[in-house]
């Protein structure tokens, strides 16, 4: 059977021995898995062995894109990634990152690449259609993540997808990330690394096989309503002026408009969020910077190190340079400044008299944390290690950290937010530690304190089904929203899209139901499928990345709330009726293991769970090694 | 049918959609290589052209979200 939408291979390629190899794409697996992330964690689950050093060669560096990528499908240019994560050994999958890669990857013939091993020096790899080769990446080698994209581009023209990391990943900082043409970002939790790890700087790819559809007329026909809805929509106009400030007004529309450039688009985006900003006054008027989005420019200013745009902006390319996440980085330097002043670090240890939050101070320390120099060695180990140094008497100014990086969105957390919804809730449950959108795709912000309804109707938009609702919204503690219960269909709403290969901002999954989500599957690929199999599907895919981190020794005791989350100021529920103290919390907890038919004592799934969603091999292959799901 | 297609490369962002739309229409696949208008983007700039085989059909500028294609006046065969 042809596979439309899908390009039809995975494209296997071994750094120690050079050798590349192209497999047919299993169709059945696509039907069980859907394609991007769904694939990635069946062929992670199948090829990144239990227990491996994530830095070592027997790691894997999965990609893949789903098979809308590279139609016309508004928003469909993304990739995903999966890998064993250095910064806490998490088998770990990062959704984002679209531009050019995803496209490029797809027509040069390939719906994901495995890539493991390691290079005896330092290589890039280029997939031009059929020719794949391992370059020498000579003295791309000590570039920055940008530097190198732009010297790529230099030696191949455009357009190319190209997928690069910094210097911090060269130097294994164990919280680095890969980025993608600049501006998209790859790998919360050390993909960066990883690549560092295999002496691999970058992957280049075009394609001109092209991706056909099964059924052009139906495609054409929901693509046409979409765009029609997309048309009318009437956030558009501002969406496309002012950017992810037009829904996170976090620096004054005025100041933006100064300092934008140019608005950069993902392949297909309709809202075309990353840009390029330029400086107009200060110490670096003149320069012009890529960003996957203003806001994320002014993590500088929201710690107090500046308060100048220009400087904030300047700060963010040189994190973005390196490779390194920049909550991570910045929590770090925080947490290195309170050991100093509560006398557990020393001067001597530290290397200076604490850490001065000022900009020339942070660059500097960015600096020794990118090339591990003096103590930013210790902290390129992330907090996972230093807290297994550093982590005793720290109550007081104890990190927002869950399984070893920052919950970066919560009552205390950097991010400051007020209720507990899906996206807090999800900073604990992910089985990866906290990401961008751990919790899925709620609405829960947007419809804020609106009646139940309103979020009834984005629960069926999402594909929840009925009786789930009537669980959701029975009254518990008070609350008359159980977020707990609730996550568990946002999170897989969110991973139907990461399947898909669409994009996982709000400002576009909205214009996407299961139904059309379905549908346009069905259109594209010739595999009918209904929005239960597709919310089916994405359900099979977190039980079998969740067994894939059970292997590694994850279990309910990871899945924790920050304990500063329940200080003196506590997140209210959706209403704002109720505080959320430890005990409702963790309840919420049990609901959600409940919800999703996994134990209650291990937070892991249950057999009888496995073996609804096919996958009985799980319990087989674990009962090898010593794990066994009741 | 023929349109005149205005080109506004200020408000070009790089979706690259015309060049989707096109190859679809025109080859039966997406392929932003065998599409009749091309964009040729850098440092956020665009160069918008068109390929001798453009029929001028306009669909180009039906699916820019961003107004940088418009299709303004009907051209009588």
């Amino acid at each position: 059977m042809k596979a439309f939408g899908y390009a039809g291979s995975i494209l296997f390629v071994n750094l120690t021995t050079s050798k590349i190899k192209k497999e047919p794409l299993d169709l059945e697996i696509a039907r069980n898995f859907i394609g991007g992330f769904g694939i990635n964690t069946k062929l992670g689950y199948d090829l990144i062995k239990p227990g491996i050093d994530p830095l070592s060669a027997d790691n894997k560096i999965i990609i893949g894109a789903g098979p809308f990528v590279g139609t016309n499908i508004p928003g469909s240019a993304r990739v995903c990634s999966l890998t064993k994560l250095p910064v806490n050994g998490a088998i770990g999958w990062s959704g984002g990152a679209g531009m050019n890669f995803g496209i490029m990857l797809k027509n040069a013939g390939y719906d994901h690449i495995v890539i493991e091993g390691c290079a005896d020096k330092p290589v890039y790899l280029k997939i031009f259609d059929d020719d794949v080769e391992i370059c020498d990446a000579g003295t791309l080698w000590g570039e920055g993540s940008g530097e190198t994209v732009d010297e790529l581009y230099t030696e191949y023209g455009r357009p190319l997808g190209v997928a690069s990391i910094g210097q911090a990943a060269e130097n294994l900082v164990k919280f680095s990330i890969a980025f993608v043409e600049k501006v998209g970002t790859l790998g919360r939790g050390g993909l960066g690394a990883v690549f560092g790890s295999k002496n691999l700087k970058a992957i280049i790819a075009r394609g001109t096989k092209g991706i056909q559809v099964s059924d052009r007329k139906r495609y054409r026909e929901l693509v046409d309503q979409l765009y029609e809805r997309m048309r009318g929509y009437s956030g558009l106009k501002d969406a496309h002026k002012y950017g992810f400030l037009n829904f996170m007004p976090a620096m004054p529309r005025e100041v933006y408009l100064e300092l934008k450039k140019a608005r950069l688009a993902c392949v297909s985006c309709p809202i075309a969020d990353k840009e390029i900003l330029q400086i107009k006054k200060g110490k670096f008027k003149g320069r012009t910077v890529y960003s996957s989005a203003a806001v994320n420019t002014l993590m500088s200013m929201m710690y107090g190190i500046t308060n100048d745009y220009g400087e904030s902006i300047k700060l963010s390319e040189e994190l973005d340079s390196y490779g390194l996440d920049q909550m991570e980085a910045l929590e770090l330097l925080k947490f290195a400044d309170q050991l100093y002043k509560h006398g557990m670090l020393t001067e001597k240890e530290l290397g200076s008299p604490g850490i001065k939050f000022e900009p020339d101070s942070v660059t500097e320390w960015l600096k020794k944390i990118a090339y591990r120099e003096g103590f930013g060695d210790a902290l390129a180990d992330g907090f996972g290690e230093v807290l297994k140094k550093y982590g005793k008497g720290i109550e007081e100014f104890a990190p927002v950290e869950v399984k070893g990086m920052v919950a970066y969105q919560g009552i205390t957390s950097p991010i400051k937010t007020d209720l507990f919804t899906t996206f807090e809730f999800g900073m604990a449950v992910h089985p990866k530690g906290p990401c961008a959108a751990p919790g899925g795709s709620s609405p829960l912000y947007f419809t804020r304190g609106r009646a139940i309804d309103w979020v009834a109707g984005h629960l069926d938009r999402m594909g929840v089904p009925k009786d789930a609702q009537e669980r959701i919204f029975t009254l518990k503690d008070g609350m008359a929203l159980n977020v707990g219960r609730m996550t568990k269909y946002s999170q897989q709403s969110l991973f139907i899209v990461d399947m898909l290969g669409t994009c996982g901002r709000g400002q576009i999954n909205r214009f996407y139901s299961n139904k059309v989500q379905a549908e346009l599957y069905s259109a594209v690929t010739g595999i009918e499928i209904s929005g239960e199999e597709l919310m089916k599907a994405a359900e099979r895919a977190v039980n079998l990345i969740k067994a894939a981190n059970v292997r590694e020794g994850f279990d309910r005791k990871d899945d924790r709330f920050p304990d500063g989350w329940f200080g003196k100021e506590k997140h209210k529920d959706y209403y704002e009726k109720v505080e959320i103290t430890k005990e409702i919390a963790y309840g919420l907890l049990d609901d959600y293991y409940d919800e999703r038919g996994w134990d209650l004592k291990t937070g892991i799934p249950t057999k009888e769970k496995l073996i609804e969603l096919g996958l009985n091999f799980v319990i087989t292959d674990a009962e090898k090694i010593g794990v066994t799901y009741s | 049918m023929k349109y005149e297609i205005r080109t506004y490369p200020t408000r070009c962002v790089g979706c690259l959609n015309c060049q989707l739309i096109c190859s679809f229409l025109f080859e039966k696949a997406f392929n932003i290589f065998k599409a009749r208008i091309m964009i040729d983007r850098i440092d956020g700039n665009s160069k918008i052209g068109f390929t001798d085989k453009c029929t001028s059909c306009g669909f180009c500028a039906d699916y820019c979200l961003y107004s940088a294609l418009e299709k303004v006046e009907e051209v009588k065969e």
